[in-house]
């Protein structure tokens, strides 16, 4: 399956989506994508592998600063919900008022975009501000870029993500991984994963199908994670 | 709130095992409150004090009972915000007719509207406006099959343009709005756009917990624009006089600044008694003749800082600093007018800003440049929302005499 495949799908259902029980995400992080299509999601979907990291980290304030046209805050919240963590929302665009919560109420969990990583994380070290101990970043599936220098720093953890669409993560990453912080994934459950130049994925539970879909990445198997899952490293 | 219910308060407040804030606010000494004058003298909890004691010194439950989120006021009028935890999920004491059965919603944290329509029997159907990302949202609404909307009045004109593009605003039939009040020009633009939807809408604040604050007594309409509130249940109002802090009565015509006390039942993050809200309030009705309750409507912003408009908010100090930085040409001084202009695609602010001038002055190459330095969001100037069509082109004429009134910084017509 093509993801020019996928569009069509989605294109062809969303005329139905106001009769499904479902929530919408967008089929793209980018608001100004002309391919965007409403993707419905089960009302009872899960953000899994961001509570599964949280049950790992066990963070004690999570703010995000994912824009809210993602559609994922209320997925983000029940995942803080998971481990009885208070969420605080950030405007991206609103970085000074962001470091200021960070510093009220001794953040120590941010989930971002990596690119807002990359200018959040300048920010706060050009004020001298505070980071942060734990971020989780997500994007869309593609090559992984460097992690900004601040955020190599060896007492800062950071999991990566990448979603096919807002809240439908296909690669995450664990507790060990996000200490390693290399392109290094798991698949999330209910993800089947197939390593290679493309890889493909499987994904469980949508109201549509999604199987052997290309990835615009390559990937190949790595030896198990400390943690006993599969690994692969991604290019 | 009777005296008894007031004395409860205080203690709960002051008890030993409460943080410190109010036992610092109101001193070492045991405040007693045995009469009405005992309460209307306690100290107000004022934004200052909140900005300047640490989270832990007013946190009235366990980190983890902050079961809603933490809350963050917009910093609009210029200063630092403040975080403000919410143990609280629920606040809204709506039917849900308001909402529809597909809701768009800027409400903050759009889990808060999930929960609102689980309560209410309903599949949680809810589509996030995004307010800097309008037409994408709508788009994805459109598909979500929205009906209802909750929305920040000031967003409308953009969400109309946005719904009118794919042929969608007929599909509207509720429209509620919260936070700010309306005017008849929107009023009747949001009738000529939406014209299925039924408008209704709240008073709140970040800073309130159990928020809204007030319920509107009728419904908005263009021929009764005037939004009317009354307090909601477990809300105290007191009324002073925003200078001199002097009590004021809940009188008809009286007119000062909300004193607000909210401390519902259950665990609270921060009960607040005695709140400055400023925000500046007019008692229209003592018993209204629908509803037998006090009914307000709210003026403005006391200290008049600052005005929220499309795309950004309007700050009394950016004002200033852009006058400042004009090399002496005028004063700091001025006075700064919003209208709403008609025009075929909404209402569409337009400002004229008074000014102070040290010299000769062309005003109308004067008001370009003001406009290029003026930003109303990051990154973002009222020259800009011109350019885009936001905005009317800005105006500056010279400052006329106040006439010994004293000039207000900020004003909204």
């Amino acid at each position: 399956m093509t993801r020019t495949e996928l569009l069509a799908v989605l294109e062809h259902l969303e005329p139905a989506i106001a009769a499904l029980e479902s929530r919408v995400v967008p089929s793209s992080f980018d608001p100004d994508d002309p391919e965007m299509r409403a993707v419905p999601l089960p009302l009872k979907w899960r953000w899994v592998s961001c509570e599964a990291l949280f049950a790992a980290w066990q963070p004690r304030i999570v703010m995000s600063r994912l824009p809210i046209f993602l559609q994922v805050e209320p997925l983000l919240y029940a995942a803080c919900q998971t481990v009885g963590a208070p969420i605080a929302l950030n405007e991206p665009q609103n970085m000074p008022v962001g470091r200021s919560i960070i510093e009220q109420a001794d953040v120590d969990t941010l989930v971002t975009t990596v690119e807002d990583a990359s200018v959040f994380s300048a920010h706060l070290a050009g004020a001298g501000a505070q980071l942060p101990r734990r971020w989780l970043l997500i994007e869309s599936v593609r090559k992984p870029k460097e992690l900004p220098a601040v955020l190599k720093r060896r007492q800062i953890a950071v999991a990566r993500e990448m979603h096919l669409f807002p809240g439908v993560p296909v690669l995450a990453q664990c507790l060990a991984l996000s200490a390693q912080k290399k392109s290094l994934y798991h698949a999330p459950a209910g993800c089947d994963v197939r390593p290679g130049a493309p890889a493909l994925v499987s994904v469980e539970g949508l109201p549509f199908e999604v199987r052997e879909l290309e990835l615009p990445i390559s990937l190949h198997h790595e030896a198990p994670c400390a943690c006993g899952r599969e690994m692969f490293a991604a290019s | 709130m009777n005296v008894r219910d007031m004395q409860a308060l205080v203690e709960r407040v002051t008890a030993p095992s409460a943080p410190p804030i109010y036992k610092r606010l109101y001193g070492q000494s045991e405040r007693a409150i045995r009469a009405i004058e005992d309460w209307h003298a306690l100290p107000p909890l004022t934004k200052e004090v909140l900005q300047a004691t640490p989270l832990r010194e007013r946190l009235f439950v366990p980190l983890r009972d902050v079961f809603h989120g933490i809350y963050v006021s917009s910093g609009t009028s210029g200063r630092p915000p403040i975080v403000m935890p919410r143990a609280r999920l629920d606040g809204f004491g709506f039917s849900g007719s308001e909402y529809g059965r597909v809701l768009l919603s800027s409400m903050n944290y759009p889990h808060r509207a999930e929960h609102y329509l689980r309560k209410l029997g309903r599949a949680p159907r809810v589509v996030a406006l995004d307010p800097k990302r309008v037409t994408p949202c709508v788009r994805l609404a459109k598909a979500a099959g929205v009906d209802g909307m909750y929305v920040y009045p000031f967003l409308l004109p953009e969400i109309g343009r946005a719904m009118q593009a794919i042929g969608y605003a007929h599909n509207i039939t509720r429209i509620a709005c919260g936070g700010e009040h309306t005017t008849t020009s929107l009023l009747t633009f949001v009738r000529q756009v939406f014209p299925r939807a039924e408008l209704s809408g709240n008073y709140g604040m970040s800073e309130v917990e159990d928020s809204p604050v007030g319920e509107l007594c009728h419904a908005l309409t263009p021929e009764a624009p005037v939004s009317l509130y009354h307090p909601k249940e477990h809300m105290h109002i007191d009324l002073a006089h925003p200078e001199s802090g002097i009590h004021l009565p809940l009188r008809k015509g009286s007119v000062g600044e909300l004193l607000l006390t909210s401390a519902p039942p259950g665990p609270l993050a921060l009960p607040l008694i005695r709140y400055r809200t400023g925000d500046l309030i007019e008692i229209v009705e003592e018993a209204c003749a629908t509803h037998g309750k006090l009914a307000f409507r709210v003026l403005g912003r006391a200290e008049e800082e600052s005005l929220k408009i499309e795309g950004g908010v309007l700050l009394a100090t950016e004002v200033r600093r852009v006058l400042r930085s004009l090399d002496g040409l005028l004063s700091d001084e001025f006075e700064l007018h919003h209208r709403e202009h008609e025009t075929a695609d909404g209402p569409r602010p337009e400002i004229t800003l008074c000014v102070e001038r040290r010299g000769t002055v062309n005003f109308a190459a004067l008001a370009r440049e003001i406009a290029e330095r003026l930003r109303v969001g990051p990154a973002y100037t009222y020259a800009r929302g011109v350019a885009e069509g936001r905005y009317l082109p800005l105006r500056c004429e010279p400052f006329l005499e106040a006439g010994g009134r004293k000039r207000r910084r900020l004003v909204k017509k």
